[in-house]
């Protein structure tokens, strides 16, 4: 399966999910205006990769800030990899990196822990 | 314009502390020239990192429901953003945009709702709805005014004064 690679604006983040390796990537802000048209590839993708999942699935968010339509779209890729794991798609694991001195940030990982069931950690950036 | 009227509007400017001001439509073009600002750090100077965030984050979200309900209406009407000092070392962000009766009567439920929430229950409700609604066809999540309440701090203060029965300029403040 094709790898999936958006490159970052200042109004979308960077987009890098490999399936081979089971590893998928967001980073940078997401603040765009239409969140349902940027991250319509991003489903497509995930719902081919959630016929043919890697071993191991790892996603990594790493965002400094997002919009609140983009808050509803992260939470949709979370179920989208919930619903991956009920059906019996094992070893999903998603980490959500903050920067340090980011308390919004690391709260917004950990209200997303809260609601999703998944192994989920929610950890700040060391150095 | 007449002439002697800029230098009124200078004065006034300089009197209310206007740091920006744009009136007209709110467009993705608009949008991204801000956002480049917000990110140069052009739009607010000296300001610590976590304020700046906040600051970052309030302006995208108020901006973006300006944006998102402004074919609302048949006719078109411009839009307002403002960014002015406040009291006591805060900065204002003001948005401005015309919206029908029955938007204006909804918003002005929603936000006293909002304004009678202490943090916790605005936290509350976020995730509720969070985790309950769905994106709207405009493009929102119905979470912007609970999100700008959450990351300010404060109250909301708005305004709406009638340009027609039918057609009212709603102003929303928020003090960071």
């Amino acid at each position: 399966m094709e790898p999936l690679f958006i490159e970052e604006t200042i109004k979308t983040p960077q987009i890098e999910f490999n399936a081979d390796k089971g590893e998928l990537r967001i980073s940078g802000k997401s603040i765009p205006e239409n969140t349902v048209e940027f991250f319509t590839p991003v489903f497509d993708w995930l719902e081919a990769y959630s016929a043919q999942p890697a071993p191991q699935t790892e996603l990594k968010v790493a965002l400094e800030y997002f919009n609140t339509s983009s808050s509803k779209c992260l939470l949709d890729i979370f179920r989208k990899l919930e619903f991956m794991s009920k059906r019996g798609v094992n070893n999903i694991r998603v980490l959500w990196l903050s920067e340090q001195d980011d308390e919004d940030m690391f709260e917004a990982g950990e209200d997303y822990r809260s609601i999703v069931k998944l192994d989920f950690s929610v950890e700040k950036k060391v150095g | 314009m007449k002439l002697e009227t800029i230098f009124d509007l200078y004065e006034r400017m300089n009197k209310e502390d206007i740091i920006f001001s744009y009136r007209g439509e709110i467009t993705k073009e608009f949008l991204s020239y801000i956002y480049a600002m917000v990110e140069s750090g052009d739009l607010l100077k000296d300001t610590d990192p976590k304020k700046k965030k906040v600051f970052n984050h309030i302006i995208v979200e108020a901006l973006q429901n300006v944006y998102h309900h402004k074919d609302a209406l048949k006719e078109k009407h411009p839009s307002l953003f403002i960014i002015a000092k406040g009291r006591e070392e805060s900065t204002t962000i003001i948005s401005g945009n015309c919206v029908s009766k029955a938007e204006a009567d909804k918003l002005r439920s929603t936000i006293d709702e909002i304004n009678r929430m202490s943090s916790t229950e605005l936290k509350a409700k976020y995730l509720e709805k969070l985790s309950h609604t769905s994106i709207s066809e405009k493009g929102g999540a119905g979470l912007g005014l609970l999100d700008i309440a959450r990351k300010s701090g404060n109250k909301l203060e708005y305004d709406f004064e009638s340009i027609s029965p039918e057609v009212f300029f709603f102003s929303l403040i928020v003090n960071v």
